[in-house]
């Protein structure tokens, strides 16, 4: 009985390595998904990313920019104006407080509908009432959204704004279909006007988008295109270099150290971009030494951006001379004599003084940081001042921003708007969320006195003068402007990237195609 | 009816552990730095707005005291209401539905490799103990489990991929996609394994009833597989199961590297983002994936080892 007993229990033992085997074979097989075949290079073009384009039910547009899927009212062209999208024209009235823009007639919605002031009133009305969808408070202005015919879309706010056609640009206000949705203004799918409709998204993995045939618009030159997420930057390079991506795009998608490998490489096309993005020293002007601004700009002073740009990002940077990104040519003015200029500055007291460097981890891979951080670093600690790095992660990072937990810390800012006013806004005004106390009720009328100034000349003088105060007072160091790496492969003869790192899919042509 | 009773203690057993795990991520969270409300807002906007945050806030109900967002949620899981990922807005059963596939099939395809590669090193190992074929294995052992699974990556996606054109280098789709990101999870634990299986087998085959059956004239493949490979399992079939368990919670590195999109990278963006929806959902279906192939594992050691049957 025993014996009987055991050689079953034998039998069993036998058969289960064999079984488990074969159980995890199917398995892999069941949830293995279908090959896919080698796309026709010539109508598709495979663009790698280092993010998921892919944003969500909600989220302002359901899927990133760059993607071409969706169109707002205005775009930021040359100069970062404001220049026409869905909106044709523009105009104002009562100085300023009511702006009426006229829709482009003949626009369809990807479902065939036709595009009408109702639509985009609704649109607008989604992302001005919920904060997720308007996290800067771009309408915080807007006292209602009214339309007048077919095509005429009005929005009364509550004070002058010479600048809201940069306001409500690109990403404040994508149009996208009302009947996309859903409970609490999230989005169901997408249905928006843009040269490019969606065929199918695979979260995390690859969004795939198909020509749209009732474009109004010029007709893209690929009938697919394909965005891969690919977050590991060595692993983008690869796959371009082996020809399983035809570009690489986006924001970071090549980082500086990368681009003479991609140079090197035969039929690889090594392009560049200065892009809206400044890097910024943030100064704790609460905490002693910086309170004083002779030590800011002491600190100004030992900082050469021109060398650091040269050593650190070669290529990809321009040493800052303004605020901001000097892509904003009507409000760029002549620098202030810089601190560097009249160097050496006699170095303050910092005795018993221990800086704190704050870094954000999530920065650390994209743009270099760590380095500038340790020359800084080395630079104060060459003069006599205890300097100490520390890198958090985002969560850490913004509480002690907020907090004021650190003496120095790095940052990078694009302007969205184009308009000096979304930088002074946020770093300076004492509303703002990003000041660090330097700033004084003389520099916050003049703030606002330029958010609302409808003058033109009147509005440049007053940006000059908070320009010079920046520079004299430094309540942050801005260090240099992003130059964007892009690249594509032999299979394409045509391909560009904007200021705002959008692809320019219209623009993009195969390799047979000029 | 005793089978009945054992289930519901299992299961009594089950509630509890996943009940104290939720709790302790909920803590985690409520003692972690950062505001999920200005992260979410942050990574839509490099400049957010202080009114628009709060106004988040209060709707995301974060201004209320941490016990009360817990009992608020427990209460909803309670009702089938997991919720939706503060993030992207979907419901969080459809965010790891996304991406679980994939994590499955990496996680099985690797612990193939895990269980092949164990076995062959550990097999030939012990049995040209101290020979060529020994020593090769041990110093692979050494060298592999030495290199970082990033390093690794490259290396193979640079030599497959690159300078040989046999295997594509990220992404997912067909099988020869499979294979890089597979082999560079698996092989650092295979070799290791394979060092723990060499050691069993040995000390096996110098057990008594090992010669009593070769004196008693079995063939030489019986007592391998009847005496020497089936005890030596035993212990193997522990450590595989730990393998699996942690295959199939995702594997950052890996998944980034190779651009696989698998519950690791989800997982990381959820905590970096203090999705805690998001997050609860996950590890919950972890500790369960984890109890689960526990259970797999004790049963299959009484089978494979009746010794701890008769103990248990």
């Amino acid at each position: 009985m025993k014996q009987c007993g055991e050689k079953k229990h034998h039998r069993k033992g036998r058969l289960a390595l064999p079984v488990i085997f074969l159980v995890l074979a199917l398995m892999v097989m069941a949830f293995h998904g279908n090959a896919h075949g080698a796309p026709d290079r010539n109508k598709t073009l495979v663009i790698g990313v280092g993010r998921d384009f892919y944003d969500g039910p909600d989220s302002r547009a359901y899927l990133h920019g760059s993607t071409h899927t969706w169109e707002a009212l205005t775009y930021l062209g040359d100069g970062l104006a404001a220049e026409p999208w869905l909106a044709e024209s523009w105009r104002s009235e009562d100085n300023g407080r009511v702006w009426i823009f006229t829709l482009r007639d003949g626009v369809k919605f990807h479902d065939g509908s036709d595009l009408t002031a109702d639509l985009a009133k609704a649109s607008i009305e989604r992302i001005a009432s919920r904060p997720k969808y308007d996290a800067a408070g771009m309408y915080r202005d807007l006292v209602r959204i009214e339309t007048r015919g077919r095509l005429e879309l009005i929005f009364y706010l509550r004070d002058p704004s010479p600048a809201f056609p940069n306001i409500i640009a690109y990403y404040s206000s994508p149009i996208i279909h009302p009947k996309v949705f859903g409970e609490n203004g999230r989005l169901t799918g997408l249905t928006a006007t843009g040269p490019f409709r969606v065929h199918e998204i695979k979260v995390g993995e690859r969004i795939i988008i198909d020509a749209f045939p009732d474009y109004w618009g010029k007709k893209p030159g690929y009938a697919r295109v394909v965005f891969r997420t690919i977050l590991d930057a060595r692993s983008r390079v690869v796959s371009l270099l082996a020809g399983e991506i035809d570009a690489i795009a986006d924001v970071g998608g090549i980082l500086p150290q990368q681009a003479g490998e991609i140079r090197k490489a035969s039929g690889m096309a090594l392009k560049q971009v200065e892009v809206a993005t400044t890097h910024y020293l943030l100064i704790n002007c609460r905490k002693p030494p910086f309170d004083d601004q002779n030590a800011r700009q002491w600190l100004a002073g030992i900082l050469d951006r021109e060398e650091l740009t040269a050593a650190l990002v070669p290529g990809a940077g321009k040493p800052a001379t303004g605020p901001y990104t000097p892509l904003a040519a009507n409000w760029t003015f002549e620098p202030p004599p810089s601190p560097s200029e009249s160097f050496p500055l006699p170095r303050p007291d910092f005795s018993g003084a221990a800086i704190e460097f704050l870094l954000h981890s999530g920065t650390l891979d994209r743009w270099p940081y760590r380095d500038l951080s340790q020359i800084t670093q080395a630079l104060l600690v060459a003069s006599g001042v205890n300097a100490t790095i520390v890198i958090r992660e985002s969560g850490a990072y913004y509480d002690d921003l907020r907090e004021g937990r650190f003496h120095l810390a790095l940052q990078p800012n694009t302007l969205m708007t184009g308009d000096p006013d979304f930088f002074y806004s946020y770093y300076v005004h004492s509303e703002g969320f990003q000041q660090n106390g330097c700033q004084t009720s003389e520099m916050d009328e003049l703030i606002v006195a330029g958010r609302h100034a409808m003058d033109g000349d009147h509005r440049r003088e007053i940006y000059r003068r908070l320009t010079r105060w920046m520079a004299e007072t430094l309540p942050l160091i801005p260090l240099y402007h992003d130059i964007s790496f892009y690249a594509h492969g032999p299979g394409v003869s045509v391909f560009s990237m904007d200021h705002y790192f959008r692809p320019l899919l219209l623009e993009a042509r195969p390799g047979n195609q000029k | 009816m005793m089978v009945f009773r054992g289930i519901a203690w299992r299961l009594l057993y089950l509630f509890i552990v996943l009940s104290g795990i939720s709790l302790g991520v909920f803590a985690l969270f409520a003692l972690a730095p950062g505001d999920p409300a200005e992260i979410i807002l942050r990574e839509r906007s490099e400049a957010p707005d202080r009114d628009q945050i709060a106004l988040l806030r209060r709707e995301m109900g974060l201004d209320d005291p941490w016990v009360v967002q817990y009992s608020r949620w427990m209460k909803r899981v309670c009702t089938g209401q997991w919720g939706e990922s503060w993030r992207s807005g979907r419901p969080v059963w459809t965010e790891i539905a996304a991406r679980g596939p994939a994590t499955i099939e990496l996680a099985l395809a690797s612990f193939f490799l895990v269980v092949t590669g164990s076995l062959f090193c550990g097999i030939i190992a012990a049995f040209r103990q101290n020979r060529i074929p020994d020593r090769l294995i041990q110093a692979a052992t050494v060298v592999a489990s030495a290199m970082p699974s990033y390093w690794l990556g490259l290396m193979l996606i640079y030599f497959f991929s690159l300078k040989m054109n046999l295997l594509p280098v990220t992404g997912r789709g067909s099988w020869p996609h499979l294979v890089l990101p597979a082999f560079t999870l698996a092989l650092s634990v295979a070799v290791l394994q394979g060092r723990v299986l060499r050691a069993a087998l040995i000390q096996i085959m110098v057990m008594d009833y090992i010669r009593f059956a070769v004196s008693k004239g079995l063939s030489p493949w019986k007592i391998f597989v009847r005496h020497i490979l089936r005890n030596a399992l035993a212990p193997m079939a522990t450590l595989w199961g730990i393998s699996l368990g942690q295959l199939l919670g995702g594997a950052v590195i890996v998944e980034s590297i190779f651009a696989w999109p698998g519950l690791g990278r989800l997982t990381v963006e959820a905590v970096m983002g203090r999705d805690i929806p998001l997050v609860q959902a996950i590890v919950l279906l972890m500790a369960m994936i984890f109890v689960t192939v526990n259970q797999i594992v004790d049963g299959l050691h009484r089978q494979l080892d009746p010794k701890v049957g008769a103990a248990g």
